[in-house]
């Protein structure tokens, strides 16, 4: 089985002890450890500070190429934007300054969005964004599970198919207790939690459906 | 008088948002790197 992860920092292994830049992720990141318990071949696009809108586009590009998706969410707040350099994720409150070594106007956008964003809409275009996707992956009749990173839980009725948590919980409260890095990522002890969570829930499933 | 308490009111404002900033960087404390 081929299966591709998309997600953030988390899924990435920031802070894990074999990261040596923010392109390449870490072989004791989840991903990893969940795919070599269930002998799957690993592809990881995990991306540091990754919006949710970059994990669809990358999941729409590789549709194709793989037969299992796990989507590991950021933040609901998380948006993309785009300049003519190139698109890039912020969220309100993020810092300017890794953008600015790209463009100074950058700032003005987070700016823009720290002042006046409005949760309830951030909110309604992420579930909007998991309906979507979902569907997607269905007519592709994909298997796929999904779960949170982190972030306050969505007060809403909503259901999904594979949400691992969905809505109270997050690979914050699967992993708490275990140690983090100075930048707030759970490391080795952590990732195998998340990776023993994913992989008791498939066994559940009795394959992923 | 009205120039004081247009600066007033944008002190207000100022304060409000470093307040909101310190609670949004809390919400989602990670770098875009």
């Amino acid at each position: 089985m081929k299966l591709l992860t998309v997600g953030d920092s988390f899924t990435f292994g920031e802070e894990l002890s074999d990261v040596i830049d923010n392109v390449t992720s870490s072989r004791f990141a989840w991903p990893e450890l969940l795919g070599s318990r269930l002998g799957w071949e690993v592809t990881n696009l995990a991306k540091p500070g990754s919006g949710n809108t970059r994990m669809i586009r990358n999941i729409v590009n590789e549709i194709d190429n793989h037969d299992v998706f796990i989507i590991a969410w950021s933040h609901w707040a998380r948006i993309e934007f785009a300049d003519a350099i190139g698109t890039f994720d912020i969220w309100p409150g993020c810092s300017a300054l890794p953008h600015e070594q790209f463009s100074p106007h950058r700032k003005n956008a987070i700016d823009y969005v720290t002042r006046y964003h409005s949760d309830d809409y951030l909110i309604r275009q992420y579930l909007l964004n998991v309906e979507l996707l979902e569907t997607f992956l269905k007519y592709h009749k994909k298997k796929y599970i999904m779960l949170s990173a982190f972030g306050k839980p969505i007060e809403t009725n909503k259901t999904f198919t594979n949400y691992l948590g969905w809505p109270n919980e997050s690979m914050m409260e699967w992993t708490y207790g275990t140690p983090q890095g100075p930048g707030g990522h759970f490391l080795e002890q952590g990732h195998q939690r998340v990776a023993d969570k994913i992989y008791e829930y498939i066994r559940h499933l009795d394959g992923v459906s | 008088m009205s120039w004081l308490k247009n600066i007033i009111n944008r002190i207000k404002l100022e304060i409000a948002y470093r307040k909101k900033l310190k609670e949004l960087r809390k919400r989602d404390p990670f770098i875009y790197k």
